[in-house]
């Protein structure tokens, strides 16, 4: 397991699992393989939308392609899943988003708490603000 | 950019960052509620309570609910107790999540703030997390709404 983590890219995972589309594929694969043209059957998107979903998937080493004489056959590969699943990665997303919404926020309000405390140290002028 | 490691033992999430504003503004927005309201949530997660009573022992507290998608509606909470706070540069509490495995496993999470050239460079140390029982099998598990965050994260 620790060496497919390694291998594995878990932002490329999480990227392929953010597509609902993608991830109703994929459950759909947990029942066993299926050709390409059943996968697309099975959803009221186009056959190119589809072909998209799967290479991502497969970049994301999700599925494995193999052919059957002229068919393309996909198979899930849960070893991505599994990596992901872990908490420590998804601590790991969460503490990211955390702190770049902190970063955002206490840097902005810094910003306007320095201009106010700049403005408020100038002399005002008689009859303007 | 945050940065985020896990640590050798496999316990921890090391996460870093660097802020443009000195320790004690950004310590502020740790501890007081109406600072903590406006950035603890996020973009897909808004904040329904936030409490912290900032000195030993305190407890603190956060729930948030997802703001759409699959999980709309669903609260998620979040609590623990202080367990050393030194302002500006330490704040550790334990920390505990309804949507664990095992909501009464604790874990802790630990703020470091460090003053520098720039401003403050913060480190967060999450503990306790190789010992989160029953592993996830499914990717749908887990963390309510993280794949729906995750998207726009990603795209960022």
């Amino acid at each position: 397991m620790r060496n497919r983590s390694v291998t594995y890219s878990s932002e490329a995972t999480f990227q392929a699992l953010a597509d609902p589309t993608r991830r109703a594929v994929l459950d759909l694969l947990r029942r066993g393989s299926q050709p390409a043209g059943e996968i697309a059957g099975a959803f009221p998107v186009s056959r190119p939308a589809i072909s998209k979903h799967l290479r991502l998937l497969r970049r994301a080493h999700l599925v494995r392609e193999h052919r059957e004489g002229r068919h393309r056959v996909y198979q899930l590969n849960p070893a991505p899943l599994r990596a992901v699943a872990s908490w420590l990665d998804q601590y790991r997303t969460f503490w990211k988003m955390n702190l770049t919404s902190l970063k955002t926020f206490v840097e902005a309000e810094y910003v306007k708490e320095t201009k106010q405390a700049a403005k408020t140290n100038i002399k005002t002028v008689p009859g303007k603000r | 950019m945050a940065t985020t490691r896990i640590t050798p033992d496999n316990d921890s999430v090391v996460t870093e960052i660097e802020i443009a504003a000195p320790p004690a503004r950004v310590f502020r927005a740790l501890i007081e509620r109406e600072q903590a309201l406006q950035w603890g949530g996020g973009e897909a997660f808004e904040i329904t309570e936030w409490e912290m009573d900032a000195r030993p022992g305190g407890s603190w507290l956060l729930t948030s609910r997802e703001r759409s998608g699959a999980g709309t509606g669903k609260i998620i909470e979040h609590h623990g107790e202080v367990l050393q706070i030194e302002p500006p540069r330490l704040l550790e509490v334990s920390w505990f999540a309804n949507w664990h495995p095992d909501p009464a496993h604790r874990t802790v999470v630990r703020w470091e703030l460090t003053p520098t050239k720039g401003g403050t460079h913060v480190i967060v140390t999450h503990s306790g997390l190789a010992a989160l029982p029953g592993a996830c099998e499914g990717y749908s598990q887990g963390w309510p709404g993280l794949v729906a965050q995750l998207k726009k994260f990603a795209e960022k």
